[in-house]
């Protein structure tokens, strides 16, 4: 699947220059994997998605000593830490607030991103206000499935459930994107 | 209204998707066109992922330029300067530079402003697209803080020079332009001291820089101006002539004889010769 070899088949040279604490090894996983981490947080509408990040990366530094695999295996123990981290802050969070109007949330820009260029930003919040209206399982499997380009199997693991759970809730994930887009006509 | 869940009793039955065809959306391939704003959501998601990584935290960007501390306080495979630009890292964002100069101190600002801001005004002074007042007020203000002079283009001698004990312009510095420029000719230029006009670059004086490196007139060297360069061309005093050959600690070409000496311009064009 295209997208999933990040590292250039040099993922074990990488593993174990990280696993001896190398900056370079270190820093090969952050290039490799931070961009869809990030963006899986950011449209999951982490409140700091690039401070979340960091703090993924962190943990996956402290723990790759207990890691053994991979590299399918390691996108998956990555982005499980990214989940669990994600659960981490809404728990945290008071008070989540409730999903915005699509016309509303196509107002509001990405914060402090001076990186992003207008469109690309507008662009994401209307994909993120998408996946705003979505259950929270079916957000889930799909921004797995086409973020991080997971197999039904893989996105299984990092959730939890089982395959066929799996299959059933990004099925109806897309319906429900098709229905919101063609009943409220969001440009996309 | 509430957003959708996981069991929407309101899912459309004729929303067929089958696994093919979110395969498909999922792998980027085509779809059939009843799916296409669902391909276009795909790709839109997809993109959030496809960006420059983010900016690290500080304790993060440490690791990764540092390594792991361990125990013994080193760090392992330290990455620094060019060896960290090599490895891949992105190019440091202007965000940053900002924050850098954010926190120095006030009275480097000040000199970085002004320093900008002179770099700015004397580009466009030098450029000539100063008006002629404006450019009058740069040259001056240019003249009071640094040791640079300028000429006057009008000829009306109005131009700084530099001036000897006595008030009369020192050899060699008038501007070009500026009254008295070419009044005093050597008397060796004349031709009054040998009878001969002009030296023609042939007579280098000893205190010239590289003396030391000339060779001397001998039938079969060559003629002084084919391996030494004249001297107004040679380096100003305190700069290490330039030579043809590899730096001293790179084997380079020995000359006859002498295995790992590097040739300089004069024993290669001596030797070739």
């Amino acid at each position: 699947m295209p997208g999933r070899d990040r590292f250039d088949g040099d993922f074990d040279a990488v593993l174990t220059a990280a696993r001896a604490g190398e900056a370079r090894g270190i820093e090969r996983i952050f290039v490799a994997l931070s961009p869809v981490v990030e963006g899986y947080l950011r449209l999951q509408g982490a409140a700091e998605p690039q401070d979340l990040t960091s703090e993924v990366f962190l943990a996956v530094v402290r723990n790759i000593g207990s890691f053994a695999g991979d590299e399918a295996s390691f996108r998956s123990w990555v982005f499980t830490i990214a989940h669990r981290r994600l659960l981490d802050e809404r728990r945290r969070a008071t008070r989540r607030p409730p999903p915005a109007p699509l016309d509303e949330a196509y107002r509001h820009r990405a914060r402090n991103d001076v990186e992003q260029s207008a469109l690309d930003a507008l662009a994401t919040e209307r994909v993120r206000a998408l996946c705003d209206r979505l259950g929270p399982n079916q957000r889930d499997v799909l921004l797995l499935r086409l973020l991080g380009r997971f197999t039904v199997e893989e996105v299984a693991d990092v959730l939890d459930k089982s395959p066929g759970a799996v299959k059933a809730l990004q099925r109806r994930g897309f319906r429900a994107i098709a229905r919101l887009i063609e009943r409220e006509g969001v440009p996309l | 209204m509430n957003g959708p869940s996981d069991h929407d009793p309101q899912m459309p039955a004729t929303a067929l998707l089958d696994d093919d065809t979110i395969d498909a959306l999922i792998e980027g391939r085509p779809v059939p066109d009843e799916h296409a704003p669902l391909a276009a959501f795909a790709s839109l998601v997809q993109a959030a992922g496809d960006r420059m990584p983010p900016a690290p935290a500080p304790a993060l960007a440490r690791l990764m330029h540092e390594g792991v501390p361990r125990a013994n306080g080193a760090r392992p495979g330290a990455v620094a300067g060019a060896a960290a630009i090599a490895a891949g890292r992105r190019p440091v964002p202007r965000r940053h530079l900002v924050a850098k100069v954010a926190g120095i101190g006030i009275a480097a600002k000040i000199g970085l402003g002004v320093t900008a801001a002179a770099a700015g005004v004397v580009g466009a002074g030098a450029g000539g697209l100063l008006p002629d007042s404006a450019d009058r007020v740069v040259r001056d203000a240019i003249e009071v803080v640094t040791p640079f002079g300028f000429g006057d283009d009008s000829g009306s001698g109005r131009g700084r020079t530099s001036e000897g004990p006595d008030g009369t312009d020192a050899p060699g510095t008038s501007a070009p332009g500026s009254a008295g420029f070419g009044e005093d000719v050597s008397s060796d230029a004349t031709g009054e001291s040998d009878g001969e006009p002009g030296v023609d670059g042939q007579d280098i004086a000893d205190e010239a820089p590289g003396a030391t490196n000339r060779p001397t007139d001998e039938p079969g060297s060559g003629t002084p101006s084919d391996t030494v360069p004249p001297a107004g061309d040679g380096p100003p005093p305190g700069v290490p002539p330039v030579t043809t050959g590899p730096p001293a600690d790179v084997p380079g070409r020995g000359a006859p004889g002498v295995p790992g000496t590097v040739a300089t311009s004069t024993t290669l064009a001596s030797s070739e010769g």
